[in-house]
Order: structure tokens, then sequence, then C-alpha cells
């Protein structure tokens, strides 16, 4: 009995009580724990611009027609993306494990959002619940456009389901933002960087658009890379519902006519380079009336609807995806004097735009200020030297403008005696202080700060005109730039419309995969006039060609092999697995 | 050295810490006591053994407290009474009695006591007679540690402790060494229980002045009285204890002359010039136009051969760094009350680093002391003693580890071509590599001394202090039975602090435009209480038992203790010793955070039962119960059993025959098992966390909202991971305790290892521990001692011991049956290189196996044949591969080469470890040789992240690439790092035999009491040595001894992999060093 006694008195002792952590135990059960929970399914957009190179975004923007790989001879993902290969056993393993713990805080949210019992209104819950569906759904949606067969995971617990067919996935995609769509209340988010409704519905439209006509042969490699294109008018939802055309066509609709997202009056006033710190030294800014930057000071953007944003929080330690680091990714290569490539910053010269974009879209639509909007010729930057550090692969004589770092002429002496120019600039717009890097900041690498617009306005006019296939949509958006209004709708049209408006937005590569011309669009590059090391040369096919690669893989990527060792049921895609999927080495 | 180790003997302190009876008076001190006499007689005499007089033999007037001791030539004199006995004694010899007659004049020659000395061990919570020890247990004296002068304590283990290996950390100062015991049992830490004086601690806070034994408790059955954390082992240590008797003050000091054994030959500027354009060459590209970066004149000086530009690592020596250790030991009593006391200060320079200082100081003081309270009759019924140590610790030094972030590497791998300083005598920085063109040639070229003395890695400071106080109570009502109650209070400090000044090292964003400041201190206690109760009986006469029940308890957690850190910029000054937070412009630190200590808590009751009969048969049981608050209700109790069995054949009549030259014959077998709970609290819970990693930038470019999310799958049934041992030795001594013989078989097998696998992304977060695995070793042990001397007093001994571990994962609890680790560690984007694998070795290295390099066409189409059916396209090269690519080998025979080919390249521990040592001494002149060897393991090695471009400086190895038909048959080609499969794919041409053998310390000695008889010292002996003096080893990097495991760690939840190591990046090396010392005994 003293026995007993002593042993059940040290098990008192040696319970232990975690001072610093919350538990499952007690998490969630309250409005505010539901709040955290959502803002930590948010925390994922940042924590996958930690591994820009390994994200969707990214791997989108460079896979697509309309860039090469670019970057040095070490930078061999940059490259791989662009010629649909393989780099290393995990090269995209980063995003596949980042993405699915968005997923999981997701489900864990969405499975005990009635946990918590003291929401101030149903608005208010369902505004919460809508969020953890749209951003689940998109985390998906980005996860299943990457590798295309994925384990489907909507339970917070370990499981090792087998890969989802595309129906089951996109029926749960589809499903979720459908819901958010249907419970969000009817107003446009507050808080800059928040989903609302109106992002659900965009997102179900774009959803629609690439599972409807991507998959609208089937399943198989074959059916993916068949030219025919034909879509889909109804899918089954993993309710048991169906949804329709019509369906998505209404969502759409109230989003172009409620949602109070506008198109912005000028379309450069969309980009960092009008910004007040540079556009006044910018020579294809300098004085042209009506520029502002709409996100000069911290404004909220009119027209962009869903993105990422980032603030002076990051750094090393913690993780510097709290900054845009695509941005310094598609940045100039060569650690180039700030005065020779103005306004443009450092970066590692990942994605050179393709020549064959220019010359389509000067041929298309010669007029269109937004050539020179989107792109820049470094032939026109004050010194330009090509090669960057000596390594350049895939250079041309053009880099994207949309998400640039853009830098400025340093105006705060007193805070920056040493610089005549300032790498981003963010640094003089928001002040020298609370940068958790340095006291005081000038890290090209860290300092942009800028939103990242994963869907503006105009992508919803234009997925409008596509779902309807009208002209009123397309219209508009070549109003806003002053072009001519076409008459009829057709879908080469719209297309193009897509592609010179869309630019660099991560859209295209879904958009020409989707539509069925991916192999014929991405062989155009081949045989493009490029740079190595600084020298000219020609954009040379390997591993058998763009046009041979997509036939094989259909633009899904090689499943990380460290996934499939460790799981019991998962398999490889189709193309990969054999030299032929695996880049070497310009 | 035949006296000497019996003297040696005499001075275990344990017999009286621990309050056996001893009979032996040890010095001349009771002379004093002598009552008036009466009558008196002078007798004088010399005692001898077989060999030689005994020095320090006893001779006592039967009691009575009059006596002396023997001298150099082993004479005495004493006055005694007429008719009384003289006692005639000294440890190892059976003692005689001589009548006092008519005679003054005794030559006495005394017997050695076959039997051996009653030696006693430490067994935990108490002591044991050696020869009754049923387990194996390995004891190392005090003064064997010291001799060797090692920094550390372990560092003198290194060669005396058969089947404990220990491998350096970092030659660093004040960094730490690898320790397992009997193989690594364990993924996780294999770091063994230390205990110090009763309690946990750090070996590496004490000095080993202040040791007086080291016990090593290495089979299940020794150390399942510390069942809960003892799946390790355990080594005890008792720090020097009170003696009765005249006061004794030791000094001893040293100091030493370090320097790098062997430097790597890094290529000059002139053949770095000739290798990057021979690479640039084999790619089809023309050479470089060196003069783009530098003037024509120092172009010329380098072809001429008069400018050798810069030997980086050579640039950091410090020459002659010193090592000094002063320490003044006290010890002294009465019979009532007796203490010892330690004094010691070392300090280490590092041999690398410069300018940088790169060093460590300990400072530690010690109080040791027992009272006996209440003495009846002869029985001690009351006594009390404390224990106290304190240390302070404090080292700033370089950064070393992985491949990342390692001063040492970047040294290693830095272009020669740039020069140190530019003309005005600054560091040869951004601006002038950039105004040279250097950044055209690469971008990442940097001066990594500039970039060593600017970083938080080159300006830092740490400082620990610990406090260590218990305080015990024994009482022993009745003979042979003691209640022993221990109270101890433990308080530790830490303070930290980091600087780093604005500077821009490179062009790819290498750069810090405000200096920073970091500082972390963190503070807190700990308690422990232990009550046990021991009785030794005896049943029948011969039935000997000795039974001991306990109870111990400790605590740490909330309320006792905190840790806080800050970094702050904008400082107002830029300089290390006006770095402080304080010190900065700043509003508000840029990071700043505190915690409390968790809560921490362990309950354990435990019981020993030792048995034996006529001390020739032996058993013990031991049981153990431990309860942690690691794990949850239900499942944190573990009980550990353990028995063992000893006979000790050569008592057994029938042996009689063989006494003549067996001395001694005991055979021992045990089987026990023991724990290990060293795993992270709340583990069986889901925790939330509010962190970094949970925030998000909404609207604000100045903060963020924080979020909370769960952040582990919760494992409610994890518990214990549990160590079984069976363990089979046999002791022997033969020609009367000349020789020396003891070998142990044993066969430990560790399960339930707490393991953290590798977890399917799709879970989404990370995954808790489980229960997942189990490692087998399996070894032999020798050891084998001879210690003679010579008619004329020459003694001379020699030790050699032996240890041959196998080590085999037996088990992984996951899909794949193996966990990956050691991620990037060689180079960027090389993956993992060591697995934990069922039916390997833990750690072993994972990679292809090569069979040269092909030579020429026809060798090329034979090596497709064989492995690639013939097809090019089959080959890891793909259809470029040509002479002068790697022959990576189709292991498993499928005609293809891939990742299904990789497999084991190599181990990185030993198959065999040696220790031989030699000693000798003779009239005053000692000399001794010890020599420590391991075999059989091999290190993945490189010095370049080959990997990361082409321009990284190499070691002349690069003149054994292939550069045509027959030039050679292990490295490929020379091509840019970063292109083509021969160098990134881990194959064996990394792997490389470690084999060495190290003579670890030499030294020569000289007693100047033997010159100086009247000298007012015991002993004056002066003394020269040298460490490391010479390594024979085929290894091609610095030193073969590699314990780090560069930096690993888990690519999912960032905890640092044990279990990793072998890898050697650029390693800091184990120093040589010169020292001179003195020994002072008063």
């Amino acid at each position: 009995m003293v026995l007993a006694f002593v042993f059940s008195s040290c098990e008192d002792m040696l319970d232990t009580t975690n001072y610093t952590q919350m538990t499952t135990e007690t998490f969630p059960e309250k409005y505010e724990h539901a709040q955290q929970m959502l803002t930590a399914i948010y925390q994922n957009l940042s924590q996958v611009s930690a591994n820009p190179q390994m994200s969707f975004f990214y791997l989108s923007t460079l896979a697509s027609d309309d860039n090469f790989g670019g970057g040095g001879k070490n930078d061999k993902l940059m490259q791989a993306e662009d010629l649909l290969c393989n780099y290393q056993n995990d090269m995209l393993n980063q995003f596949w494990t980042d993405r699915y713990t968005g997923i999981f805080r997701a489900n864990n949210l969405i499975n005990n959002i009635d946990n918590c019992k003291d929401y101030p209104s149903q608005d208010a819950r369902n505004s919460i619940l809508g969020g953890a569906l749209t951003l689940r759904a998109f985390y998906y949606y980005e996860l299943v456009s990457q590798f295309g067969r994925i384990p489907l995971v909507t339970i917070a617990e370990p499981t090792d389901p087998e890969q989802a067919s595309a129906a089951a996935v996109f029926g749960q995609i589809l499903l979720d933002l459908k819901t958010a769509s249907d419970i969000m209340p009817a107003q446009k988010a507050t808080v800059d960087g928040e989903v609302d409704k109106y992002i659900a519905e965009a997102l179900l439209a774009r959803t629609w658009l690439y599972y409807t006509g991507m998959y609208c042969n089937g399943e198989e490699i074959s059916a993916l890379t068949n030219t025919n294109y034909q879509p889909l008018s109804s899918v089954k939802l993993a309710d048991g519902s169906t949804l329709t055309k019509d369906d998505v066509v209404k969502y759409i609709d109230d989003c172009v006519e409620h949602s109070g997202y506008s198109l912005v009056g000028d379309f450069r006033n969309l980009w960092a380079y009008t910004n007040k710190c540079t556009k006044d030294d910018y020579y294809y800014t300098k004085g042209v009336s009506g520029l502002k930057w709409v996100e000069d000071d911290n404004a909220m953007n009119p027209e962009s609807m869903f993105k990422i944003k980032f603030n002076k929080l990051a750094s090393w330690q913690t993780t510097i995806g709290y900054c845009n680091q695509y941005n310094l990714h598609f940045g100039v290569r060569g650690g180039q004097d700030l005065a020779k490539t103005f306004p443009f910053g450092q970066g590692w010269g990942a994605g050179p735009v393709a020549p064959n974009l220019v010359n389509d879209w000067k041929s298309a639509e010669p007029n269109d200020i937004r050539l020179e909007a989107s792109i820049q010729n470094v032939n026109k930057l004050p010194a330009y030297n090509r090669g960057g550090w000596a390594d350049f692969v895939q250079e041309t004589d053009y880099y994207m403008k949309k998400n640039a770092p853009i830098s400025a002429v340093n105006t705060d002496k007193a805070t920056y005696p040493a610089n005549d120019y300032l790498p981003c600039f963010e640094i003089l717009m928001y002040g020298s202080s609370n940068w958790s890097n340095d006291s005081k900041p000038v890290n090209f690498q860290l300092n942009n700060i800028h939103d990242l617009v994963l869907l503006r306005f105009a992508d919803v006019l234009l997925m409008q005109s596509e779902l309807k296939e009208s002209i009123t949509g397309i219209n508009r958006v070549r109003a806003r730039v002053g072009l001519t209004p076409i008459g009829a709708y057709s879908l080469k049209a719209l297309q193009n419309e897509r592609r010179w408006e869309l630019a660099f937005e991560g859209t295209r590569w879904n958009d020409i995969r989707r539509w069925h011309i991916a192999a014929d669009a991405l062989e155009a590059q081949a045989g493009q006039p490029t740079y190595l090391a600084g020298s000219p040369d020609k954009n040379t096919a390997h591993n058998g060609g763009y046009k041979a690669r997509y036939n094989a893989t259909a633009g899904f990527f090689k499943i990380p092999e460290k996934q499939i060792s460790l799981s019991k049921v998962l398999t490889q895609n189709p193309g990969w697995g054999t030299a032929e999927g695996e880049y070497t080495g310009w | 050295m035949h006296l000497n180790f019996r003297k040696t003997a005499l001075l275990v302190g344990m017999f009286s810490a621990f309050g056996l009876n001893h009979t032996l008076q040890l010095s001349a001190a009771s002379v004093d006591a002598i009552a008036v006499v009466q009558q008196s007689k002078k007798v004088t005499g010399t005692v001898t053994d077989g060999t030689g007089p005994v020095i320090g033999a006893n001779v006592l007037e039967k009691g009575t407290t009059n006596g002396v001791i023997t001298d150099m030539n082993g004479n005495f004199m004493l006055t005694v009474r007429p008719g009384s006995i003289l006692v005639v004694s000294y440890i190892g010899y059976q003692s005689q009695e001589i009548k006092i007659g008519s005679q003054s004049i005794f030559n006495v020659q005394l017997k050695e006591d076959t039997e051996l000395l009653d030696e006693v061990v430490v067994v935990g919570y108490g002591v044991q007679k050696k020869k009754l020890v049923t387990g194996a247990t390995i004891q190392v004296k005090g003064d064997d540690i010291a001799k060797l002068n090692t920094t550390n304590v372990l560092g003198a283990l290194q060669s005396q402790t058969p089947g404990v290996n220990i491998t350096s950390a970092s030659g660093q100062p004040g960094e730490g060494f690898k320790v397992n015991i009997r193989g690594a049992g364990t993924n996780g830490s294999t770091t063994p229980l230390y205990i110090i004086d009763g309690v946990e601690g750090d070996i590496n806070a004490i000095s080993p002045a202040d040791i007086e034994s080291l016990d090593v408790l290495k089979d299940a059955a020794s150390s399942a009285i510390y069942g809960a954390r003892a799946a390790n082992g355990v080594i005890l240590i008792t720090t020097k204890q009170g003696k009765a008797g005249k006061i004794q003050v030791t000094y001893d000091g040293y100091v030493g002359w370090q320097n790098v054994y062997k430097m790597p030959d890094l290529l000059n500027a002139k053949q770095y010039m000739g290798v990057m354009d021979q690479i640039v060459f084999n790619t089809g590209g023309s050479p470089y136009n060196w003069t783009n970066y530098m003037s024509q004149d120092r172009y010329n000086a380098i072809m001429s051969g008069a400018d050798e530009g810069t030997d980086w690592l050579d640039a950091i020596r410090n020459k002659n760094a010193i090592t000094t250790n002063h320490s003044i030991n006290i010890v002294g009593g009465s019979e009532l009350s007796k203490f010892s006391t330690g004094i010691s200060y070392y300090k280490q320079e590092g041999i690398l680093g410069k300018p940088v200082a790169s060093d460590f100081q300990r400072a530690t003081v010690r109080l040791n002391s027992e009272h006996i309270l209440w003495k009846k009759n002869n029985l001690d019924v009351i006594t009390f003693g404390e224990n106290l140590y304190y240390n302070h610790n404090q080292r700033s030094g370089i950064t070393t580890g992985n491949q990342y972030g390692n001063d040492i590497s970047n040294m290693l791998r830095a272009n020669p071509l740039i020069p140190i300083y530019n003309a005005s005598g600054d560091y040869f920085m951004y601006d002038d590599l950039k105004s040279a063109g250097w950044f055209n040639y690469n971008s990442y070229t940097s001066n990594p001394i500039a970039k060593m003395v600017n970083t938080q890695g080159g300006n830092n400071l740490s400082k620990n202090y610990g406090l260590t106080m218990s305080g015990f109570l024994k009482i022993q009502p009745i003979e042979n039975l003691i209640l022993k109650s221990q109270f101890t209070y433990k308080q530790s400090s830490n303070s930290w602090r980091g600087y780093s000044p604005a500077y821009k090292i490179n062009d790819q964003g290498d750069m810090k435009t405000g200096g920073s400041v970091s500082q972390s201190m963190g503070t807190g206690w700990n308690w422990q209480i232990e009550n046990t109760v021991g009785y030794k009986f005896n049943v029948l006469t011969n039935n000997h038992f000795d039974v001991l029940l306990g109870q111990a308890f400790q605590k740490s957690g909330f309320g006792m203790g905190e840790s806080m850190d800050a970094t702050a910029g904008d400082l107002l000054f830029s300089e290390w010793d006006k770095a402080w937070l304080s010190n900065s412009a700043a509003t508000q630190p840029t990071s700043a955070g505190g915690s409390p200590w968790g809560d921490n808590a362990l309950a354990s009751f435990f019981g020993r039962v030792n048995y034996d009969y006529k001390e020739t048969y032996m058993a013990s049981i031991i049981l153990r119960t431990d309860g942690s608050s690691n794990f949850a209700r239900g499942h944190r109790w573990g009980t550990f059993p353990s028995f063992s069995a000893g006979w000790v054949v050569s008592n057994e009549e029938w042996m009689k025959r063989s006494s003549s030259w067996l001395d001694f014959l005991k055979l021992r077998a045990s089987w026990g098992q023991n724990g290990n709970c060293n795993v992270a609290n709340f583990q069986y819970m889901a925790t939330v966390a509010f962190d970094d990693y949970g925030q998000y930038p909404f609207g604000s470019k100045n903060s963020s909202t924080q979020g909370g999310y769960a952040n582990i799958v919760p494992n409610s049934d994890l518990t214990w991971e549990t160590s079984e041992q069976l363990d089979l030795g046999i002791d022997m001594r033969f020609l009367s305790g000349r020789l020396a013989f003891s070998a142990d078989y044993y066969n430990k097998k560790t399960k339930d290892l707490l393991i953290r696998p590798d977890q399917l992304g799709s879970w989404g977060t990370s995954g808790a521990y489980i229960n997942g695995g189990t490692v087998e070793n399996k070894g032999l042990e020798v050891a084998l001692a001879w210690n003679d001397q010579t008619a004329k007093g020459f003694k001379y001994g020699a030790n050699l011991n032996f240890a041959y571990n196998k080590n085999k994962v037996t088990e992984v609890k996951n899909a794949k049956g193996f966990i990956e680790g050691g991620y990037d560690v060689l180079a960027q984007n090389t993956g993992y290189v060591s697995r934990m694998q069922v039916g390997k070795p833990i750690g072993y290295f994972y990679g292809y196996k090569t069979a040269g390099v092909i030579q020429n066409a026809t060798d090329l189409q034979q090596y497709l044949n064989e492995n690639c059916k013939g097809l090019a396209s089959n080959s890891l090269q793909g259809s470029n591969i040509q002479p002068g690519d790697l022959k990576f080998v189709d292991f498993n025979g499928d005609g293809v080469i891939n990742s299904d080919d990789k497999t084991q390249i190599g181990d990185p521990h030993p198959d065999v470890t040696l220790g031989l040592s030699l000693n000798c001494e003779y009239k005053g002149i000692d000399l001794s040789v010890t020599t420590y060897g391991a075999f059989g393991q091999q290190n993945l090695r490189s010095y370049r992240k080959f990997t990361d471009g082409q321009w990284e400086n190499y070691t002349t190895e690069v003149f054994d690439y292939w550069h045509g038909e027959g030039t050679s048959n292990k490295y490929p080609r020379l091509l840019p790092g970063n292109s083509g499969v021969n160098l990134q794919q881990i194959s064996d041409i990394f792997s490389e035999n470690a084999d060495y053998l190290r003579i670890q310390n030499i030294t020569l000695g000289y007693d100047f009491k033997y010159l100086w008889k009247s000298c007012p010292f015991q002993q004056l002996r002066l003394y020269a040595s040298v460490q490391n003096l010479f390594t024979f080893t085929g290894y091609k990097g610095m030193d073969p001894e590699i314990g780090a495991n560069a930096g690993s760690r888990d690519q999912s939840t960032y905890e640092a992999q044990d279990w990793v190591q072998g890898i050697d990046v650029g390693f800091y090396p184990t120093p040589r060093t010169y020292m001179v010392g003195v020994n002072i005994k008063f």
C-alpha cells in the first residue's frame, strides 16, 4: 500500500505542463483560435516562396513557351524546368512537402471549424471556413497542375493513400471553391491579402477551365497530349453533386458584376516600376503623365484579387519567404552596378523572355503598349553587360518587367551614405526601420517586398469571355490599353489576349496545356537566339526537345523519388525514370 | 612500474570515502602520536620482496599507532617496546608479524598476496571488491588520466578503455569528444551517462586533475543500477576524497606548444591557374586570360614561382599555440574529519583561426569533505559529508562543422590568387575584388579570412558556469547497515555574445550593411534526492550478502530556469569590446526571445543483491524502475532487470595444481536491460506552435499576424528505448600477478529506438518519435597487461587492449526499412550519404561503387558490355560516356546503372580499436609511450564543394585525376564540378580508409627526489612530453579521427542526426603538442 501511494504520488510529480505551446486538447476552441489557424494556412504562401524555384508559379513561368530557364550553369533546376526535365532525385520535393503542409493546416481547420463556439456571427464562421476551403483548393490546384497524380488527403491525420484520379482531385477542389463561393459573405475583403467570396468564384472559374479543358479527352498521357480540344460541360463533385458550365458562368458573372474589383486605369500602374521612388528616373516612365503605381505607400490594388503579401520580416534565421524571392530570381544576373541596369535590380536571371513571344506579339498586335510595359529590352538599359557572372545560360535580350526587382536612386543619403542606388525601391518607400534582417537594410536578396499577384480582375474578365464565348470581357481589357475592340469572339483571339494581358503572371503554362496547344507552342522556343556566357548561341534541343518531352509527360513533372520511396503506394508519372528525363547540364 | 602500480592502488581514496575498514596506516605522521615510552628498543631493517627493496612498506608496532614506512632502499628504523610485535605490510603483499626478541636488525622478505589486493571498484551507489565483480567494468586511476595531460578526461581514456570508442568531435579548443561504449547502439546520442560523485554531470566541465578514479560500466548488468538512462553505458567518476593523515599538497603544472600535425597540399597560384585552364580546355573552352584579373607583373611573378599566391589555411595557423594547466590539490584530515580540495586552471589556444582568438579556458574549484559526527566504539554511526564542484568555462572560436559556414573548409577552397591584404593593408575585400575584375571570373570569389573576422563565427565568446553541491548523511545504526541520504543542488548559467560588423564579401549578396550584436543568457537549477539502505551480512559464515535498496527523484522545470536572447543592429560602435545590445541606436532589438526551462522529472526505485559463497561463487541481481515525465501516463514507467554470476575457478581445490603459474581465474556472465528516455517532452500530444512558421504579413509591411498550427503528429504510445546485453567474461592473472589477461564477449541489442522516421510529405506535418528500430552490437574485448621489475630495480610494463565490434541495424519500422541522413553534407545537391538500414551498420555510407576509370574506347565498350547491356544510354553518364569517366558498377546486375545500384561504400565505425602503452622506470627516470589505433573504418571526404562551381581550389590530388590513358584509375577526368555525373553522384571515390595508429603520448620524466634526497618534497618530478607525435595512416586528409557528424540535420525536423558521422569537409585537426611540466608533492 505504501508502495502504491508512493507510485501514485510519483505519477503526479511526473506530470508536466507545456508552458510554451498549446496542445490540440485545448486548441481550437475559440473564434480567436480559428482565426489563428487560418493565418497559419496563409503562411503556406510565404513558406513556398522561400524556395520559389520549386513552386508552381515559378515552374509554370519557366516551363511555358514565353520564357526560358536561364540562370547560371549551376542553376540546372531553372534549365530543367524550362526543358521539362528533372535534375537530381528530389528537384521539386520542397514544394510537394510545403504545399501538403498548407493542406494539412487547412484540413485541420476545416474539420474542426465547429469546435469553436463563440463566433460573433454565422458570417464570421463562414468567412473563416470559406477562407480555408479556398486556400486548400488553391494549394491542390497548384499541386495537381505540377504533378498530375497526387494523393488526395482531406483529413488531418497521417495516411498513405494511393494517387487519386484527376476526376477525384478536381471533384474536391471544385467542391471546395463552390462551397466557399456559396457560404462566404457577399463582400470584398477589407484586409489586404485575405481571400473573399469573389476570389473563390474566380478560382472556381480558373480551375474549371483547366480541368474541363486539360482532361476533355481523358486522363491518360495520350489523351492529355491529344490536340483535340472539346471542354467538358459538367463535372461530378466530391459530394456527388454536379457542377455545370452554366453554374460556373453564374459565379463568374457574380464576380464581374458584384465583387467591387475593377480594372486599373493605366495598365502600367499595375507594376512596381511606376512606383513614386523610381518612375521619374526610368527613361520609360519619366515624364509620362498619369503614371502612379496603384500600390504606392502600401495602398490596396483595386485590380489584384489573390496575391502573396510580403513584408520586412524575412530573415535567414526564420524564413526568407516573407519577402518576394520571385523578384530576386527574376532579377538581372551578374551583380551588375545598379546604375547600369536601372531600374531593374539584381538577381539570378531566371526566366529570360523567349524571343518567340516578342516576335509573335509584335506581329499579332503591333500597337500593344503592353509589350513594352511587360518586357524590357536590355539594349535600352544604360549599360547592361551580357553573360552575367560569365556563366549565364539561355540569356536573351529581354527581361520580364512585371515581377522584377525594382531599384531606386538613393534619395536618403543620410541613412545610406555609401549608395548611389538602392537595390529595391521598398527601402525608400517603407523606411529603414523594422527590417528584421539588418538595421539599415540594403540587401537585394531580402528587400523586395511588393506583392506577387496571382489573380487579377482582368483575368476574371477574360475567363468570363471564354466561358460565355462573348467579346465583352476581351474588349474591356483591350480598351484599357487603347486597342480597338474585336468584333466577334474566337478562341484564337481569346488565347492571344490572355497571352498578352497576362504575360509572365503564371497562367500561360496551364492555358496552353488545357487548350491542347502546348507541344507546338513549346517547340517554338527551339532554335531561338540566345547567349551562352555572353556569346551568341541558339536555344538548342536537350533530352529530345520540348515537344517530345511534353508529349511524354503532358507537362507533369517527376514525383520526388523521396516520396515514392517513403510511400507504399505512390508510383512515378509516365515519362520519367529514364535518362531521357534527366537533365545533366547545358 | 611494479611498485608504482601498487602504490597507486594504495592511494585509492575510496577506502575512506565509503567507510570501508582500512587497515593500513598510510603515513609516518602517526609517529607524532607516540606516547611516552618507558622502555624502548631501537630496531632497524630492510624490507624486500623477491626482486628488490620495497619502498613505502608499512612497519607498525602491533596494537599501537607507532610506525614508519620504509625509505628508498627499503630500510626502516623504529623505536618499540621490547617484546612487542612488528607488523610489516604493503598492499599487494601478505602482511607479516615478527616478534621482537633480542634481535634488533630485521630483514623482512614480503610474499606477494597472489589473491591480489582487495582492490575495490565503484559500482554505483557503492563499491565492490574487484575480484567479486560479475559484470564488465574497467577502472582507470586518476593518476593514469592526469599523466597524459589531456584537456579533457576523455582524451586520456582513449587508449585505456577497450570497448569505449572515443573520437575527437573537433580539435578546436573546448569542443568535446564523441563517445560510444560497445558500439553505436542508437540513432540518437550515444553519450554515456556520466555520474560524478553520485550526481549526473558533464565530463567536459571537470578537470582531469580532480579525478581519483573513473569506472566504466560497460555491460547492462553493471549499469542496470542506473536503469533509466543507462542504455549507452555509464561512466562513474569519483573525485579526490579526503584522507586522514598529514596534509599533503600537490602541484601539477605544464605548458605546451601546439601545432598542426599535417597540412593539406593545396595548389599554389601557378598550379591553380594551370588546373583551371585545364578544366576549361577539357570542356572545349580557351584558357583564361589571367591578366584580366591581375597585373602583368604579378602574373609574371606567379609564373616564375616568385609569387606562390595565398595559402589560406597556412595563413590562419596560430603557430606554437599555447596550452597550459595548473592544478593544486590539498588532502588531509583526521580520523574523524577529512577533506580534499582542488583548484585547477586550464587554457588552450587553437592552432587554426588566426587572427580570430580561438581558445578555451576552464577554472574549477572542488571542495570535498567528510565528517564523522558520532563514533561509537569502532562504528561510524553518523557521517556527514559534502562534495562541492564549481566550474567556469569560456571559449571562443571559429565555425566548424558542415560544408556551410565552415571556416576551415572556406580556407581549403579559396582561390589562391586572391591576396589577403590590399595595398593599404586592409583586407582585400569586395571593392578590391570588384575593381580587379574577379567577379567576372567567379561572382562567389571572396576573401575567407575577411569573412571569418567579420562574422559572428569569428567574434564570439561563450561562458558557462556550473555549481554542483551535494551533501550526504550516512547512518550506521548497527555494523554494516548503512542508511544514506544524498541531496544535490545544481546550478548552471551560460551566456553568449556574438558580433558582426558591416561587411561585403562577394557579389552574391554575402553582405551586411550595419553591424549587429546578439546576446543570450540562460540560468537555472535543479535538484535531486537519493536515499539508499545497504546491509551486508553473512549467512552460515560463508554466504556473504550485500543488499541495497534505494529511491531517487530528480526534478528540473518551470520556475527553475529561464533563458533570454536578443539581437540588435544599428550599433553605435564598431568593435567587439563595445558590441552590446545597449549600444544600439535602434529603439528595439531586431529579435528577442525568452522562455522557461521545460518541465522534467525522473523518479526511480532500485534494488541490488550481491551474493557470494566463499568469494568463489558470486551472483548479483539488480532491478530498477524509472518513471520519466517525457512520456504519457501509462507509458512512462520502465523496469530494467539484470542478473549476473561469477565463478572464481582458481579458488577450487582442484586448481591448486596450477597455482604455481596461474594466480587467478574468474569466469563471468551477465544479462540485463537498460533504458533511454532521451527524447523531447510532449511527443504524446499534438502541440500547437505559434512561431515564425505560422505568421502571415497581411496588410502591414512592418508586422505580421501570428497564427497557430498543430506541429506534430502525436504518439501517445511512445515509451522507453531499451538496451539489452549479454556479456561473457574471463579474468586471469599469471606468474605472480605479473601478467594479467581479461576478455569479454558481448551481444548488445538496443530495441524500441526512439526514432523520428522521415515521413511522407503528404502528412503535412512533422511526425512524432516512434519506438521504431533495433541495433545490434556484438564484440570482443581483450586486455593484456605485463608488469615486472628486475633485480636491479628496473621496472617496466606493457598494456595492450583490443576491442572488436560489429554493428548491425536489425529493424527499422518504416516502409522502406531504412532512414536516410547526411543530406548535402559533402556538397550541394549530393543528397543523402548515410543510412540506417536493416542488415547494415548504422550510418553506413551509401552510394555507387566504381571499378576505376574508363581508359580508352575498348575499355569503354568492355565496361558497357559488362554493366550496361552494351548500351551507352544505360550508363549513368548517358550517351556521352567517354574515356576518363568513372566505371559505375551495375551492382544489381540489371544492365542499367541507376539509383538502384547504390550500395554500401563505407562504414564510419571502426571494426577494431587498439591501445598499447609501454612504460618503464629506473632510478627516478620514467618513460612512457601510449598509442591508440582504430581500424576498419572509412571517412567520406571532400575538401571541395565540388558541385558548387569549378573555381574552388584543389589539393594536389587533382594531379591524380585522369588525363589520358593510364594516368589514373581512381579519379575521373577533370571537368567543372557542376557538370557530368562522375563527381556529382556520391561514389566510393569519396570514401577513404581511415585506419590509423597514433603515437598519442611519449613522456620522459625524472624525479629529482632521487638526486636531492633531502629536499622538502616527497616528489619533484620534471617531465617533457609530446602528444600526437606521429600518426600512421593512409588517410589523405589532415586527421583520420573524425568524430564530427558534419552538422547533419534531419531535413524535415532540423534535429541533429547523431548517427551520421565520419564526414570530413575540413575538420579542425588534433594538434601535435610539445610540453614540459612539473609534479611537486609536499
